[in-house]
């Protein structure tokens, strides 16, 4: 499992050299999008779009399936559920018991699961090609003070390990014959307090030399910050940013000013 | 010497240390903030246990959660509990729920904080701090599903036994490992 802790893969795809706030802001701006969206068409059309920088991304297929994995699932379970608890419209199709399945629910049904696969999908885009430091440093250069960034790239750089400490104290416990899946899930909840015990005890620890790590380091002793790794917009990055500006302007200006259904 | 050092990263506030005329947070409460937010998201990610009665699962990051709330105060609830949950959401490929998670686990982790330290933390201001947080976050999901993510009304509401079961389960965890590791540390107790 902690193998899949990342699902950034090291390629060279025009993705992964775009500039990460760029990304971050293409994906809301097409998460919005697609919550804009209320015909099936346009958003079909949005989900291939996805799919299609997903595929340029050049992600490794066994990262690309387990993600996909997911959102397939769901998809299907929305466009399953959705008729059975809509009963408007007109032509019934036909009648289970007291359930009436209707043509206008099942399409929107269909409808509401493509705009939650592009919802899921578009978010790969930038989990596959952004590393999680260049996150951290885009959101750094966006506004978030740099302490806090700091935190969040800690963050980032401890959780695989933190992953490997709770197996290892699993295993231990196990070997002291705690069950951690047996028994009813109140059950395991509670035994799980003997694996997330040590593990809080050794993070604290952890969190309490890594404070003196700060320090040692100067951690805050002079006021203008240099960075090692500058990030700066290139001509591409301003054109990327144009396009995801233009995708979101363009249906909204045909939608709202125009009228044109989409 | 870390008997010192973590009395002051319990204090609620986060120390702010000057030089010149620039502040930044103490790097102890940075360490801290950042070891908790990462311990939320591993928990959450490492800790899935089925639940029966809606063939779902679920996971004790929200134990982490009201841990940091309880133990550390609303903002280490806040930041520990809003980012590293959204964090796990973005790493195990569920990058959609991101914002609503950071949106409803950062009010779950702040309510508790606030609620759950009333009088020091009695029994009662912890259960009203997981009511009221727990309260918070599953109306979040259900909104932000039902009403953001289109889910059918009726998808949305199923998924409400679940959190709600999540948020007992997880803010009995939170509360047995916040009473565990206060005696095992005997320096965050206050």
């Amino acid at each position: 499992m902690t193998g899949l802790l990342d699902l950034y893969s090291e390629k060279g795809s025009f993705l992964h050299r775009l500039d990460p706030r760029v990304k971050l802001l293409a994906v809301l701006l097409l998460s919005v999008l697609a919550f804009m969206l209320s015909e099936l068409l346009p958003l079909v059309l949005l989900l291939a779009f996805i799919l299609l920088l997903l595929a340029l991304s050049k992600s490794s297929f066994g990262k690309a399936f387990f993600a996909l994995k997911f959102v397939v699932r769901l998809m299907v379970l929305i466009t399953l559920l959705w008729p059975l608890f809509d009963r408007s419209g007109t032509p019934v199709l036909f009648s289970i018991g007291p359930l009436d399945i209707t043509e206008p629910a099942i399409w929107r049904g269909v409808t509401s699961a493509v705009r939650i696969g592009c919802f899921a999908t578009v978010w790969y885009i930038l989990m596959f090609t952004t590393q999680q430091r260049d996150l951290v440093r885009a959101l750094v250069k966006l506004g978030l003070r740099f302490d806090y960034g700091l935190a969040l790239s800690i963050s980032f750089r401890f959780i695989p390990t933190f992953g490997l400490t709770i197996e290892s104290i699993k295993d231990a416990q196990r070997a002291r014959a705690l069950e951690l899946d047996k028994g009813s899930f109140i059950r395991r909840s509670k035994n799980y307090v003997s694996v997330l015990v040590p593990a809080v005890v050794s993070a604290l620890r952890t969190a309490d030399t890594l404070a003196l790590t700060l320090q040692s380091r100067a951690y805050g002793a002079f006021r203008d910050r240099t960075y090692l790794r500058e990030i700066r917009m290139r001509p591409s990055d301003y054109v990327a940013l144009a396009v995801a500006v233009l995708a979101l302007l363009l249906p909204a200006l045909a939608k709202y000013v125009y009228g044109v259904p989409l | 010497m870390a008997a010192e050092d973590l009395r002051e990263s319990g204090d609620e506030r986060p120390k702010i240390i000057a030089s010149g005329d620039a502040k930044f947070v103490s790097p102890k409460t940075v360490a801290l903030y950042g070891v908790l937010t990462a311990l939320t998201a591993a928990i959450t990610i490492m800790t899935v246990i089925p639940f029966p009665p809606t063939k779902g699962y679920f996971n004790l990051g929200e134990a982490m959660v009201f841990f940091s709330a309880f133990t550390f105060g609303w903002r280490a609830g806040l930041i520990c509990g809003g980012v590293g949950s959204a964090a796990a959401d973005l790493i195990i490929g569920f990058g959609m729920f991101a914002p609503t998670t950071l949106v409803a686990k950062g009010a779950e982790g702040l309510v508790a904080g606030v609620l759950g330290r009333i009088k020091g933390g009695k029994p009662w201001a912890y259960a009203l701090g997981i009511a009221c947080g727990g309260a918070c976050m599953v109306t979040t999901y259900f909104l932000s599903e039902w009403l953001i993510m289109d889910y059918a009304f009726a998808v949305a509401v199923a998924e409400i036994p679940t959190n709600i079961a999540q948020v007992t389960i997880g803010g009995t965890v939170g509360t047995l490992l916040s009473h565990a590791v206060k005696r095992s540390m005997p320096s965050l107790a206050k």
